[in-house]
């Protein structure tokens, strides 16, 4: 069963789509990466999974249950964590996850138990100062405490990491790695390490729409055999020869080189490529050293999909 | 409920931590104090500025000590309560935390009305121990006077000042910034205290409760006149909470 479940769901701020006519489902377990650049509508989006933007069109569905606008009926399944989390900055880490359980009904001692469970995790136990001195860093760590207190089947993450230096958007990773196999994670994010590193499932949002999603593994077969590495050994004139050749093939797309004799070759049919490399090779007198199927780096789809739409 | 207490605790919590309540408490009591020694001494003053023209003032009584009362809590001290609670919604939406509380199991209607209910628990507290600090220092500088309807009077002027701590909350729920929420106060404020200046329903309005109140101290208004203008004030403060309640549940965060 899907945790989420959007069907036809769409955002407009007057003529703007934000998103359009969005269709997406999240299977119990994963950590699904959700991607997009900058106002692709990943945080509208979420915003409106957790009732704080009002739909104009479409419907979304938590845990078998319907999400309304302004409604915190569905909240029960949702932990959230939005992309800049304020606190109140007079209370202590502990003070406000006991404020958090509390709204959700928990006595002193599952609001302890808790505690006691989520302050180590994210590092922040024994840490008895006002949030309002907090780091960037420790502000996320306690963002991800809070949205865990109540056990939800869904945690959501808008861009948890954006903000952060290297360390603390390692530590983050590492907090949310561990929760695998737990709950569903749906992690937004434009950083396409972070969801290599720790997604199975990603969802890429283009323009409102949803270009393409699926599992990561898949989706990196898919798009593998697109691309080759052609290393040659030879003169520079004979290798622009080559280059030049290469790029009248019907089935090349782009041919990129670092040096002369380095080519990344992007192309629609890889098999083509490897038939007529040799012919082409020998007819300039020159040596082939390296020819791979190049393995394509998330970036490489993201860049691909973005042109494609 | 338990979400609407839990989370007025918090708000009162939060009152002391960030000292609004404390200065909400401390402007009222300083009022409840300074306000039948001004009555006292105001003659004296008077007298010890030499303004070139003989003044005749009449000696002050305790009417004139519950009157300086009503007149500071009744502008300065509610200016102080609008400027401090006209933020209560509108500073946690603009700078976020909201959020984090509404996507939890708290009720947009729970968040608002909380904010409500520590402003008036705060308010009543701060307003209890200034009138208790008043009436101790005019029995005492005024021994011989015997106001009637004492407490009914005192009632009045805090009922008053929860129907302007609802025009606060209303504003701070409907505005998307804490400027225009302030604006938006003094505008409903402002609204009500002009009633009380137009003949046909002056004796009926909200701000009937304000403006006569003293009138009911030395007998020159019986409390029957002030039953219409109680009921509209506590009907005008449940129409002011449920349209804040409504309006924030349409607004996006």
């Amino acid at each position: 069963m899907a945790v989420l479940e959007i069907n036809n769901l769409s955002k407009y701020y007057r003529e703007i789509k934000a998103v359009d006519e969005l269709d997406l489902k999240v299977g119990k377990g994963s950590i699904f990466g959700f991607l997009g650049r900058n106002g692709a509508g990943k945080t509208t989006t979420l915003r409106m999974i957790t009732g704080t933007a009002k739909p104009t069109g479409g419907e979304i569905f938590v845990c078998g249950d319907r999400v309304r606008f302004g409604s915190c009926a569905v909240n029960r399944h949702i932990g959230y964590l939005p992309d800049v989390p304020e606190f109140y900055g007079f209370m202590s880490p502990r003070e406000y996850l006991t404020l958090c359980g509390r709204l959700y009904g928990f006595d002193k001692a599952k609001i302890d138990q808790r505690c006691g469970e989520l302050l180590p995790l994210v590092g922040l136990d024994g840490i008895k100062r006002h949030i309002g001195s907090f780091s960037r860093g420790m502000k996320q760590r306690l963002g991800i405490a809070q949205a865990l207190i109540h056990e939800p089947e869904l945690l959501i993450l808008d861009e948890p990491t954006s903000a952060l230096d290297p360390m603390g958007r390692r530590e983050l990773l590492k907090i949310m790695a561990s929760l695998r196999g737990s709950l569903t994670v749906i992690f937004s994010t434009h950083i396409l390490s972070d969801v290599e590193r720790i997604c199975d499932t990603i969802g890429m949002l283009e323009g409102g729409r949803l270009a393409l999603s699926g599992n990561l593994e898949g989706i990196r077969q898919k798009y593998a055999g697109h691309k080759a590495i052609i290393e040659i050994n030879g003169e520079t004139q004979k290798a622009d020869e080559f280059k030049k050749l290469l790029s009248e093939k019907p089935y090349v797309n782009k041919i990129e080189s670092e040096t002369p004799q380095r080519l990344v070759v992007t192309c629609k049919d890889l098999k083509a490529l490897g038939a007529d490399i040799c012919p082409c090779l020998a007819g300039l007198s020159l040596a082939l050293a390296r020819f791979e199927q190049a393995e394509p780096q998330l970036e490489d789809v993201f860049m691909e999909v973005i042109k494609d739409e | 409920m338990s979400n609407l207490f839990t989370f007025t605790k918090k708000e009162l919590y939060e009152q002391i931590k960030t000292f609004k309540g404390v200065a909400v408490a401390a402007v009222l009591l300083v009022f409840g104090m300074t306000s039948p020694l001004l009555a006292k001494l105001m003659p004296e003053i008077f007298k010890s500025a030499d303004l070139g023209v003989a003044l005749q003032i009449p000696d002050p009584t305790y009417l004139d000590a519950y009157a300086q009362f009503f007149k500071n809590i009744g502008e300065m001290g509610l200016i102080v309560i609008m400027l401090v609670y006209a933020g209560a919604v509108v500073s946690e939406t603009t700078r976020g935390t909201a959020t984090l509380m509404l996507t939890k199991r708290l009720s947009h209607s729970a968040f608002v009305i909380s904010k409500f209910l520590s402003a008036a628990i705060v308010w009543t507290a701060s307003y209890a121990g200034s009138a208790a600090l008043c009436t101790v220092y005019t029995i005492y500088l005024f021994p011989e006077g015997k106001p009637s309807n004492l407490l009914f009077s005192l009632f009045c002027m805090w009922l008053f000042g929860v129907i302007t701590l609802a025009a606060a909350l209303f504003a701070s729920a409907v505005f998307k910034s804490y400027i225009l929420s302030a604006v938006g106060t003094f505008a409903v404020w402002g609204l009500l205290l002009v009633t009380s200046a137009l003949p046909k329903i002056k004796d009926y309005t909200p701000a009937f409760l304000s403006s006569d109140n003293l009138k009911l101290l030395n007998g020159a208004c019986p409390p029957d006149k002030f039953q219409i203008p109680i009921i509209l004030g506590i009907l005008l403060t449940a129409l002011l909470l449920t349209l804040a309640c409504i309006i924030f549940r349409r607004r996006e965060l």
